[in-house]
């Protein structure tokens, strides 16, 4: 084993620290899968959504959930920065820890995320202490006045949520991987263990995914192959990928020697 | 008398606190927030806080969500 592999290998948000780089969703199961789901992905955060609870005595998320796993509620259904800090500070009351996700979209058709009113509520969160997680268009002028307004980490969109359609937005998350100095997390739109390790071979500091899995044909083992994806691609990030030539070859087997 | 709870009128009876209200309606106090009159009550307030007719209250919890 190379001395690169033997190396202890965190992903630090928000001072906390992590050995797995996938960040699962929590939408669209049914319940009994949720646990296994997480233990075979191997995730150490999980996300979550506040709503209204009509009925008291329904099942409950959160007994599904494995202990030890950090919540990661999100803002979804905030349509401006207010509402997002309401369903924040909400969340925060339920009892399950300082990080937030921030979602604010005012569009329904392509839920793309506001990223101005993300700043908004960024800043105020992160002043009140949480661990913000902003959702946004991968744009690195948004991307470092969310870094000053307090985040944690950035999220860009590879591609609209729930779509599976990958890496869209590439070329634009390479930028913010190179130029911000926060963990970016790809979310949103990687609907294959492969466009996950490519994520994470370009240097992304983790993935997230939900509906990829879930709309699975078998949710478990999907959960697992993206397990295996993420560490490959993490893995072959921090070996350095070969080089790519722009034209001709290059032999692998010697030139001399041949049979005549 | 009357309340507001996640956009309902609700009946329910004179001087019930939160705390009551909340578990009569079978809620793990746990596993849920409160917001009462645009507020954000904390847990420990639940017991001490008296509902009265025309209170807005919104009760939440998470459920699952993710991209």
């Amino acid at each position: 084993m190379s001395d690169l592999m033997k190396k202890e290998d965190k992903l630090v948000i928000g001072g906390h620290s992590f050995d797995s780089r996938f960040i699962l969703g929590s939408g669209k199961y049914s319940l009994d899968l949720i646990q296994a789901a997480v233990e075979h992905a191997g995730a150490q955060i999980i996300t979550l959504a506040l709503r209204r609870a009509n009925q008291g005595g329904m099942a409950n998320i959160l007994d599904y959930i494995p202990e030890g796993v950090t919540l990661l509620p999100n803002t979804s259904g905030a349509r401006n920065a207010d509402e997002a800090v309401r369903i924040a500070r909400l969340s925060r009351e339920v009892g399950c820890g300082d990080f937030v996700k921030i979602e604010i979209m005012r569009d329904s058709k392509y839920l793309l995320p506001d990223n101005a009113e993300t700043i908004k509520a960024t800043e105020i969160l992160a002043k009140e202490g949480f661990v913000v997680m902003p959702y946004m268009y991968p744009d690195l002028n948004v991307a470092r006045d969310l870094q000053n307004a307090g985040a944690a980490t950035i999220m860009p969109l590879a591609a609209p949520i729930g779509s599976n359609k990958g890496l869209c937005t590439r070329e634009f998350i390479q930028i913010l991987i190179d130029e911000i100095d926060l963990p970016i997390i790809v979310d949103a739109g990687i609907g294959a263990p492969s466009q996950a390790c490519e994520a994470m071979e370009m240097g992304a500091a983790a993935v997230m995914a939900n509906t990829a899995i879930a709309t699975a044909g078998d949710i478990v083992a999907m959960a697992d192959s993206f397990k295996l994806a993420i560490k490959a691609g993490r893995q072959a990030y921090l070996s350095g990928l070969g080089r790519v030539m722009e034209k001709g070859a290059s032999a692998s087997s010697p030139l001399t020697g041949f049979l005549q | 008398m009357e309340i507001m709870v996640n956009g309902e009128k609700v009946s329910c009876q004179e001087g019930i606190s939160v705390e009551e209200f909340v578990v009569q309606r079978g809620h793990d106090i746990r596993q849920i927030a409160v917001e009462w009159n645009e507020k954000i009550i904390s847990k420990e307030s639940y017991r001490n806080t008296v509902l009265k007719e025309g209170d807005v209250v919104e009760i939440v919890t998470f459920m699952g969500g993710g991209c």
